[in-house]
């Protein structure tokens, strides 16, 4: 549901989600916006980009359309 | 100067013989001298030796040997060997598969091998090619960074760990062939060469076999488009630039040629690898700061300008996601370190050499297939910095602030017998204040790591400001935990100190003025702390030292 989560939550690192590795909160550079994870290589210029990963992947993976990520 | 080594492998099948000679006559037609290794079955195959004596009359080729290719009859019946990896046959096979190797190869060029290539050469094999063929000069050792996440990644299809040893060439210990030597006495007098150049962020993150000095692995990755793929050159331009750093760089290209041919079992688009491969070619003759070589004149340079112990830097971009993520790796006889300043500086992977353990494998030696030397701090398979790493706070005005949660860039100065790793200032909030700081490494030939930190500059900060330094580590090669009761903690003043008995080796934590802690490990949290906490002024900046060192018996 589009208002799952508030919209300033916290963004799962898509990679590591790919993975099956426990959530990786991603964290953003303070000067350039840029979002990256701390554990594996993920990098993302901006938030939609990382919503929209997260969408694609759960629907390919589970069938499962989540348009509020 | 970037030494490049183009290396081919001569293969009995009729599609690799076509794809070899593919490979051959772009090297001929650019004026490229190039190294072709014979593998067990080729030496009998007569096409194979036929096309590799047309070869040895280029001048700019190099004939050697390369120990693959045993899942052949005539090895099966001669030798009744199951394993088709060499590195874990028994001992006595390998020597005598390498004794038949070398007087085939001897009887059909008319001169013995002066190279020779393995995945994982040990150092007793190692030690007895040196001396039985002392014409035997230089090796491919190593895989640089195969291990459990490879392992993870192959669908258990590919039994070879060699994590936790040199990316770049060295002299290979007497003891252990990952660990480089400390002098010419330790040393096995053979130099010893990566299989392949990894990419040095992806070696710590992910598997790096997709991310290679190797078209064909690249195409694996699908990160290619069609036959450009602009990250493979950001990459191969990398290792030009580390030369800036250590004097020389290497780079090792070695594609075998069913890389190359039509049916290939993971290569759809061969003609992407081929162009690519073209590409690589004449990357290679367009840069004068390139040196196109033979394994043995590289090792003929190598043996004149770099000395047992000489320690070696990388200093690497995100050349993948070309984000500000940068890694810095350092190897010296006594330990291997890799830092993410991604996480600020944080140390990620650290595997301390002093004990000098043993780590040969095959089926009569006590590591049977893992060649990996052990790590104290492996962030990636232990999940994380906060499970395996020395990170780094800041205290002050009643608050903390992490400098792991900020990414820095840094660079890398030498100076003389010792290099610099200089991070850009991090500014952290402290309650109602901030304090602006820098962090500088100093690494060199000694088995300290030493980190100066200097308060640049403060406001509204109230009191003392104290440098919180958390070292957690642990023993292993793989993600699972293993026994860690024989490790033993102390402290002492301004030291924290952990005795390592399955590394034979110490690590001790210490500072000015720092006061120590320890956090003994559990099975829920089955790794060690060595702790400080350092008092930080702005009159000087502090400086806090990792140090490595045998463990003695009592």
């Amino acid at each position: 549901m589009p208002d799952d989560l508030p919209s300033d939550a916290k963004l799962i690192c898509p990679a590591c989600f790919a993975r099956d590795v426990d959530p990786v909160m991603l964290r953003r550079d303070a000067d350039n916006g840029e979002y990256y994870c701390a554990f594996c290589s993920y990098v993302a210029n901006d938030k939609p980009a990382v919503v929209q990963f997260m969408r694609d992947l759960v629907q390919h993976k589970y069938g499962i359309d989540r348009p509020g990520f | 100067m970037l030494y490049t080594n183009i290396i081919h492998r001569l293969d009995a099948k009729a599609e690799s013989l076509a794809s070899l000679r593919f490979q051959w006559q772009a090297a001929l037609t650019r004026g490229l001298p190039a190294t072709t290794l014979c593998s067990y079955a080729s030496l009998w195959e007569e096409n194979a030796v036929s096309l590799a004596r047309e070869m040895s009359a280029d001048n700019n080729q190099e004939l050697g040997l390369h120990l693959h290719a045993f899942n052949c009859p005539r090895f099966h019946e001669k030798y009744h060997a199951a394993d088709p990896g060499f590195w874990l046959l028994p001992r006595a096979t390998q020597f005598a598969a390498i004794q038949e190797m070398v007087e085939r190869f001897t009887a059909v060029f008319g001169h013995p091998p002066a190279s020779i290539g393995g995945y994982i050469m040990d150092a007793t094999l190692l030690r007895h090619l040196n001396e039985t063929y002392p014409f035997i000069r230089t090796a491919i050792t190593s895989c640089f960074e195969e291990g459990a996440r490879m392992y993870q990644g192959n669908n258990r299809n590919w039994m070879l760990f060699s994590d936790g040893g040199p990316w770049a060439p060295h002299w290979p210990s007497r003891a252990n062939a990952l660990i480089p030597a400390k002098d010419a006495e330790e040393a096995v007098d053979i130099v010893a060469l990566p299989h392949l150049n990894r990419d040095m962020m992806m070696a710590l993150l992910s598997r790096d076999d997709l991310f290679a000095s190797h078209p064909g692995n690249i195409v694996r990755a699908r990160i290619n488009q069609g036959k450009d793929c602009p990250y493979y050159f950001r990459f191969l331009d990398a290792w030009r630039r580390q030369a800036q750093h250590n004097g020389w760089s290497y780079l090792s290209f070695f594609i075998s040629s069913p890389w190359l041919s039509a049916g290939h079992w993971i290569s759809d688009h061969p003609e992407y690898t081929r162009d690519m491969y073209l590409d690589s070619l004449d990357w290679m003759r367009v840069h004068d700061d390139i040196s196109v070589c033979t394994l043995s004149q590289f090792g003929e340079f190598f043996r004149q300008e770099v000395p047992p112990g000489t320690p070696h830097i990388c200093h690497w971009r995100d050349e993948l996601r070309q984000s500000k993520r940068e890694f810095v790796w350092f190897i010296t006889p006594h330990y291997r370190a890799a830092f993410d300043f991604g996480l600020g500086g944080t140390l990620v992977d650290f595997r301390p050499y002093a004990g000098r353990i043993d780590g040969d494998v095959g089926p009569e030696t006590a590591c049977q297939w893992n060649g990996s030397h052990p790590f104290v701090i492996s962030a990636g398979l232990r999940g994380g910095y906060w499970n395996n790493g020395w990170s780094v706070e800041i205290e002050a005005n009643g608050a903390r602030a992490a400098l792991h949660n900020d990414r820095v860039r840094c660079r890398v100065e030498r100076d003389g017998d010792f290099w610099r790793v200089i991070a850009d200032p991090q500014t952290v909030r402290l309650g109602d204040g901030t304090l602006t700081l820098r962090q500088t490494w100093i690494l060199d030939q000694s088995p300290k790591i030493r980190v100066l930190r200097e308060i640049l500059s403060k406001g509204n900060i109230n009191g003392p400001v104290h440098i919180l330094d958390q070292f957690h580590g642990s023993i292993g090669t793989t993600e699972y935990p293993e026994d860690l009761r024989s490790i033993r903690l102390h402290t002492r003043p301004g030291a924290a100190e952990a005795d390592l008995p399955p590394l034979r080796a110490r690590l001790e934590l210490c500072g000015e003025d720092s006061e120590a802690s320890l956090t003994a490990p559990t099975l829920f949290k089955p790794r060690f702390t060595l702790a400080l906490r350092t008092p930080l002024s702005t009159s000087k900046p502090v400086t806090v030292c990792l140090t490595t060192s045998p463990l003695t018996p009592n």
